[in-house]
């Protein structure tokens, strides 16, 4: 038991350390992040000797309640067997390698102490995943690893193309964390407890999966496969993968060559029981890894840089895996896993060496291949081309994506400030308040919380507007359900909280900036201006995203709960106003920290027609 | 400029686009694929303009600072690098006026809050940025990516499991595909683009600008922004233009054809956003520019950077000074050895002489006037092993000797790189084969680094127990015209050249080493860049070799005994190779020796092995993970183990504080310590002719070797962002060409970050030892050697052997340089000692007193 929480506590311990520390010295920062690596790789082995004792038979641990809110429970429960052992062994190999590796690679770079603090935050978060002994636990690591994610790849903050990958990856992440948020509420509707992972392998839960039916089976299998796809960056999220490749390379060595792409490997690991109970489950998995395998094969042959080759493979190869999984095959799936893990992780941290690799293995000079073609100059026959093409869009995923998704999300916005919709909007609120319609009324607020949650996502100016937009989306939904539910009034209320003083924190600090020209069309690099400040964003960032640091998280869960008596839709809103929030609160935060200054601030100089290059001298 | 000229017929439009694209093309710096990296000045289209009028220029083009920031020279100022005496002969020789004074004064003092904030330029900031905002497109997100992807889809060297179909040029290349796939290549296979690409590229591009510019005389202004704000693709697809054999698998390529697919792809997304009628250029773009006039400042920025950079080169010239009134002993030479003019072999040969005094050391640029192209057993073709400037007409190939086996090196890591681990099916075999070995793997690179790790290490450039084709008889060559080896006769030249120009004519010693350098690293792309400048950035080990085996010929020395160098037969050349990342030399061709010979070389040896030790004590102290005062073996496991690991980005600091360039004996330039900081040219005055023929030959390598390595420091160091290659942690190696942050990135020119943060940026100070009137003639002989001279991108010193008087050129003519407010140059016992002081940052020069 305090072996388990020290397996999470000890990174985030050393983590809130040297964050809170503000130590200057590489020597001591460098140490405490490997003191800490090390003790986990000791608690690891602890923890599975005492598992090895135990006969290699999972072993649950239950530390109670955390919160309990009417028919709510959100528990405490760690689960250790095969699955966690390897994968916390893993975590400690990996990360403790990689602290150690950093510690010189790191040397004298800026945000040196940034670096550790994320790396061992993002420890902390994947042991708690490997550990968590339920959905809820599991999506507080899910949280953390996205968050530290997001970090790491806009590491090189003061440039805009980290900060935009970063925002990209994030709104991935995002999208598929509702896929465990809601499945972890639908197992509570299935089950009406939040069952422990070994639950779902035992006998009797087993009966209770086969009477479930098949198609709250099949949702949770979507809703899993949702997550594990975003996570493990498979068919359609597979491009986000290359762009993630900013942050310095061991970090991407980690992340998206091992641990984190494995993350969603891992939860349809856990959760095989209930999507293999299903009779569509396997071959939706199924359907969607040999989908990845093949595209991202297909996609990865055409990447001309080193990062973006490993990192295609990588998808391909856990594309392999859910295919396995899928097929039954869970000890070669979790072998599969492992090897992948350690191989990819290697290959990242040596590619810089393929140019002497391939100067070594084939010659330092001139032509060493020529390819041949079978066709002469010119004339390229149609599918070659085609499928050429095809490589080099990335199979357009991340058109469709922006088309059907992230255009009219927009679009939807900028309609919401019609004002004849806003007065039709109005004045159907009162007349359904007036003949005491509480369903209209609620349906009401959850469509303008949408609408706000757009609006927020598209805005391009004064960045206080969408943040306190997005806040409002929070409240609305929360209030719309409580209205519905007294069982959610606790959700209000902590909803209400955490809101609160998530906008107040985000409101001080976008006061402070605020300027006619400081818009969200533009990246403005307030880290480097004012780093305090953007702290209290970034705090407040998180605590509206609902992430576990704040009363949201729970209230999160909470309001999600409640909306079992209302009615699917409220479930799906709530779901749509968590994804869109998230991502509407990231990029402000993102705009207005990241990136350098923009131009208009800095006075333009020598715009004039009198060309210095050309002059003739 | 003829733009109004240029109205007429469509060829003479397409004439003028083309010679405008030459003139931009001035704005790329000559940098081609990154396996060939050589330091060369980023900046050399702006080399016939005065240094610090061709800096206001840039800054205005490229952004970015030019020189440090305000605050560093202020720090300078307190470390005492910036001394106030130099200010005041800076305002002297400028004739600045007192108000100008004034202002330098005050910003010294205070340096302006929010100096750190870089200008921009046209690159990012130029009408192209206003033009696109104002329209409301962001074209920065949408050309640049399709760009990067298709030329380096194109360009791929090897990474790319597919290769690109079909083997037209670019433009054609890509215009097969628009015209075959069924799929979109957006914008590329929208309609009306695609129908651009039946026209040449050219007339694709004269259209483009047509309709997006309209106003010719926009025109290049609008392809200068284009080129400027990609110069990284660019400059690869100019070099690649130029020089077409650069790479691996032949690819056609021009400037002209990826501006026209470029803009193509702006014309594109400019018709999907806005439609047919969309907006063109304004014809007054002014309407964007509110002026901010900052030259009175860089002006003045110029003023106290030339200060910091007298502080240093007074400090030099003080220092030779005093080493002249120093009585060097004259050394009896037993042992010679030449040794590249590289400043890092600086200290090398210091220590060599301080330990044995019976060797002395001489300084020649480390290709030792080989000119040649170079195969090594298991190359697929011969590469150049000369300086830039030559043209190479000689080949020389490696062939197996006796006891070589065919397989010259086992390849580490072979499995783990291998890109067939990449593919579906049998990445799921090799995957599982070799996962769990890369945690092996893993853990033992970190845990214990050794030479195991894939990297190019300069002692396996070549194998001695190969034989070298070397020996010409007849006029063979090969299918390039080269010939296969040298003659009788050249090779004697070049030997001669060699020997006799550093001032080796007689009193040859039994042995002599013609050392050449080179340098292992891990896990670096950069590699090229830490090997030796004169071959063309490839370790010198072959050329080195061949020196020796030309010198040692009996035929070759015949012909030098004609031309009045007499080697006696008892004078062995023994060829070995410096690694100045690991600090070891390895020899070549060894055996034989007699019996005296023998007991030197055993001497040598022993003095190479104290040598190499100290030297990396040296170096370390400048590696802030190493303690200081480290003693010299364990100071050499270091060096070792930092060349070998994959986790360290520093192998070496390679040139790092290169601002020298001095010419002349070594007998003057023994007794000083001048912390590695010189290139360093054998040559005696006396034995010149009157003219100064022999150091106009010198020159002509000097120059641009030296030169341009200090300019590739001096840009990449006082702008990494702009002009350098920024931290080397996220680099992603694209197509092999080069190195990317990210994907889909622009290609990165300079050098990195960690390269370049301990240097000190300073214009190379070039001495000459001889009377100033040679030294200004012999330069003012090669015109394009003088530009380097007269524009000030190098400064040019020359120190009078008669009457030790030092004059430095300025304005056309030599000036004497006033010493005498100049603080005695300070004494030490030994190079142990001050290395033992110095702590990590720079040692001023310093005369080492063991001659007293």
């Amino acid at each position: 038991m305090i072996l388990a929480l020290s397996m999470v506590f000890i990174p985030l311990g050393a983590g809130f350390i040297l964050l809170v520390g503000k130590f200057q010295n590489e020597n001591t920062i460098s140490t405490i992040s490997l003191a800490a690596a090390g003790m986990n790789f000791l608690v690891m082995i602890g923890i599975s000797a005492y598992w090895l004792l135990n006969g290699c038979a999972p072993i649950d641990l239950f530390l109670g309640p955390l919160i309990k809110v009417g028919e709510y429970q959100f528990d405490l429960s760690f689960q250790i067997d095969t699955l966690t052992v390897t994968f916390l062994f893993l975590i400690a190999f990996i990360g403790g390698v990689s602290v150690k590796y950093s510690q010189y690679y790191m040397h004298r770079e800026p945000g040196y102490r940034r670096f550790f603090v994320n790396i061992l935050f993002f420890l902390a978060g994947m042991c708690l995943l490997a550990l968590a002994g339920n959905l809820d636990l599991l999506f507080a690591g899910w949280e953390m690893v996205g968050i530290s994610s997001v970090l790491l790849i806009a590491f090189y903050r003061d440039r805009e193309q980290p900060a935009r990958n970063a925002l990209k990856t994030y709104t991935v992440y995002r999208f598929c964390d509702t896929g465990v948020l809601l499945g972890a509420y639908l197992s509570h509707l299935l089950w009406h407890v939040s069952p422990t992972f070994s639950d779902l392998d035992s006998p009797s839960l087993r009966i209770l999966l086969e009477g479930a039916g098949e198609a709250p089976l099949l949702w949770l299998t979507l809703l899993v496969g949702l997550a594990a796809s975003g996570k493990s960056a498979q068919f359609p999220f597979t491009f986000w993968i290359p762009r993630a490749m900013e942050g310095p390379t061991p970090s991407s060595a980690v992340f998206y060559g091992s641990l984190s792409i494995h993350a969603g490997a891992f939860l349809l690991m856990r959760m095989y029981p209930v999507w293999h109970a299903s009779y569509y489950g396997p071959f939706l998995i199924g359907g969607i890894g040999a989908c990845t395998a093949v595209f991202s094969s297909l996609v990865g042959r055409g990447q001309t840089s080193i990062k973006g080759q490993i990192a295609y493979a990588s998808s391909a190869q856990v594309g392999l895996i859910f295919f396995e999984l899928a097929l039954g095959l869970r000890g070669l799936a979790l072998f599969h896993l492992v090897c992948n893990c350690l191989l990819r992780c290697f290959q990242l941290l040596v590619s810089p060496s393929i140019l002497a690799f391939v100067m070594q293995s084939q010659g330092t000079g001139g032509p060493g291949r020529v390819f041949r073609f079978p066709w002469k100059t010119g004339s390229v026959p149609a599918w070659t081309a085609s499928l050429y093409v095809f490589g080099l869009c990335e199979g357009y995923v991340e058109e469709w994506m922006r088309f059907f998704v992230w255009r009219p999300v927009r679009r939807l916005g900028k309609h919401g400030g019609n004002p004849w919709a806003q007065a039709a909007w109005l004045a159907a609120l009162v007349a359904s308040v007036a003949f005491r319609q509480p369903a209209l009324a609620g349906a009401l607020l959850v469509l303008a919380a949408l609408f706000l949650s757009f609006f927020a996502l598209g805005f391009n100016g004064d960045p206080r507007r969408p943040w306190t937009a997005a806040a409002v989306s929070g409240v609305l939904v929360a209030a719309s359900i409580a209205w519905q539910e007294n069982e959610a009034l606790w959700g209000l209320a902590l909803s209400g909280m955490n809101t609160a003083l998530g906008w107040g924190l985000g409101m001080w600090a976008l006061n402070q900036w605020s300027a006619p020209e400081f818009g969200l069309d533009q990246y403005h690099g307030q880290t480097r201006q004012d780093a305090f400040h953007s702290s209290l964003l970034f705090i407040g960032f998180l605590l509206l995203a609902g992430f576990p640091i704040g009363p949201g998280f729970f209230a999160e869960d909470i309001l999600l709960h409640s909306t079992v008596k209302i009615g699917w839709w409220y479930t799906a809103a709530l779901g749509a106003v968590f994804v869109f929030n998230g991502v509407a609160l990231c990029r402000i935060f993102v705009r207005c920290c990241f990136g350098s200054r923009p131009v208009s601030s800095i006075a333009l100089r020598h715009a004039a027609l009198s060309s210095p290059s050309l002059r003739t001298h | 400029m003829p733009l109004e000229a240029a109205g007429g017929s469509p060829n003479t439009k397409d004439l003028f686009l083309e010679s405008a694209i030459k003139r931009i093309c001035r704005v790329l710096p000559r940098q081609g694929p990154i396996k060939d990296f050589i330091a060369l000045n980023p900046l050399h289209g702006f080399g016939s303009v005065r240094f610090d009028l061709a800096m206001e220029e840039c800054a205005a083009l490229y952004g970015g600072r030019t020189y440090l920031s305000w605050a560093e020279y202020r720090a300078a100022v307190q470390a005492g690098t910036l001394a106030e005496r130099e200010l005041e002969r800076v305002f002297q020789i400028r004739e600045t006026s007192s108000e100008t004074q004034d202002q330098v004064r005050k910003r010294l003092a205070h340096p302006p809050v929010g100096s750190d904030e870089t200008p921009r330029g046209w690159a990012s900031n130029g009408l192209k940025h206003h033009y696109f905002r104002k329209l409301g497109v962001p074209m920065d997100l949408l050309a640049p990516p399709v760009f990067f992807r298709l030329l380096s889809a194109y360009l791929d060297q090897g990474i790319a499991l597919r290769p690109f179909p079909g083997n037209a040029s670019l433009f054609h290349g890509i215009a097969g595909l628009v015209k075959q796939s069924v799929l979109p290549l957006a914008p590329l296979t929208d309609k009306p683009i695609r129908r651009l690409f039946e026209k040449s590229p050219i007339e694709a591009m004269e259209y483009c600008l047509q309709r997006i510019v309209e106003n010719e005389n926009l025109f290049e202004r609008y392809l200068c922004e284009t080129v400027l704000s990609h110069r990284g693709w660019y400059a690869m697809v100019q070099n690649i233009e130029l020089a077409p054999n650069s790479l691996r698998v032949q690819k056609s390529v021009s400037v002209v054809e990826a501006l026209a697919l470029e803009l193509l792809i702006e014309l594109g997304w400019l018709l999907r956003k806005k439609g047919a009628a969309f907006e063109s250029v304004p014809k007054d773009f002014s309407v964007y520019a509110s002026r901010s006039d900052k030259t009175k400042e860089e002006s003045a920025i110029a003023l106290v950077h030339e200060a910091y950079e007298w502080t240093h080169y007074t400090s030099v010239f003080k220092a030779l000074q005093s080493s002249r009134s120093v009585a060097a002993k004259e050394t009896k030479g037993l042992i010679q050895a030449f040794f590249c003019i590289d400043d890092r072999e600086c200290s090398m040969r210091r220590y060599l002489e301080e330990e044995n005094p019976r060797i002395s050391t001489f300084g020649t640029p480390g290709f030792f006037a080989m000119d040649f192209l170079f195969q090594g057993l298991g190359d697929d073709s011969p590469v150049k092993q000369c300086p830039l400037p030559v043209t190479p007409r000689h080949v020389v190939k490696e062939i197996p000797g006796r006891g070589t086996s065919k397989t010259r090196l086992k390849v580490a890591h072979a499995r783990h790189l291998n890109l067939r681990s990449n593919s579906l099916f049998g990445g799921w075999f090799i995957t599982q084969l070799i996962g769990p070995w890369s945690a092996v793997k893993l853990f033992g690179s970190i845990a214990k680094p050794t030479l195991e790790q894939p990297m190019l290490s300069s002692l396996c450039r070549i194998d001695s127990k190969c034989d070298l084709i070397l020996f010409r008889t007849g006029e063979e060559k090969d299918a390039h015209g080269n010939y296969l080896g040298y003659s009788v006769p050249e090779m004697a030249d070049r030997v001669f050249n060699v020997l006799a120009k550093s001032g080796l004519r007689q009193k040859f010693a039994d042995l002599i080493f013609i050392v050449g350098h080179g340098s292992s690293s891990t896990n670096n792309p950069h590699f090229a860049a830490y090997d030796c400048g004169a071959c063309s950035g490839r370790a010198g080990a072959p050329n080195a070799r061949s020196f020796a085996m030309m010198a040692n010929s009996e035929a070759v020395r015949d012909v030098l005994k004609e031309r009045g160098l007499n080697i006696a037969s008892t004078t062995r050349f023994i060829g070995a190779i410096h690694d100045t990342a690991r600090d070891e030399i390895a020899f070549f061709d060894d055996q034989n020796l007699n019996a005296s010979q023998q007991a030197l070389f055993e001497e040598f040896k022993k003095s190479v092995a104290v040598a190499c030790q100290l030297n990396a004590q040296e170096r370390c102290r400048r590696f802030e993970m190493v303690p200081l005062g480290i003693s010299p073996e364990k100071a050499h496991e270091e060096v070792k183990k930092r060349s070998a690991a994959l986790f360290e980005p520093r192998a070496e600091f390679t040139h790092s504080g290169n601002s020298l360039a001095i010419v002349g004996t070594r007998k003057w330039t023994s007794p000083l310590f001048l912390d590695r900081r010189a290139f360093m040219q054998s040559y005696d005055g006396t034995m010149d002719t009157p003219e100064g023929h022999d150091l106009q030959y010198l020159l002509g390598a000097l120059i641009p070797v030296c030169g341009g390595i200090n300019l590739q420091y001096y840009f990449s160091r006082v702008d990494n962002a702009t002009y350098g290659a920024g931290s080397k942690l996220p680099h992603n190696i694209v197509g092999l060409l080069g190195v990317s942050n990210g994907v889909d990135a622009d290609l990165l020119v300079g050098l990195p970050n960690q390269m370049v943060e301990i240097h000190d940026p300073i214009r190379l100070l070039m001495i000459i030892e001889q009377e100033p009137e040679v030294a200004l003639a012999a330069v003012k002989r090669e015109p394009a050697l003088f530009s380097w001279v007269e524009n000030e991108w190098i400064r040019y010193s020359a120190v009078s052997p008669t009457t030790g008087e030092t004059w430095i050129y300025f304005n056309g003519a030599m000036s004497k340089v006033d010493l005498s407010q100049v603080p005695p140059t300070p004494l030490s016992m030994s190079s142990r000692d001050l290395v033992k002081k110095g702590g990590r940052k720079n040692i001023p020069p310093s005369v080492i007193g063991r001659a007293q």
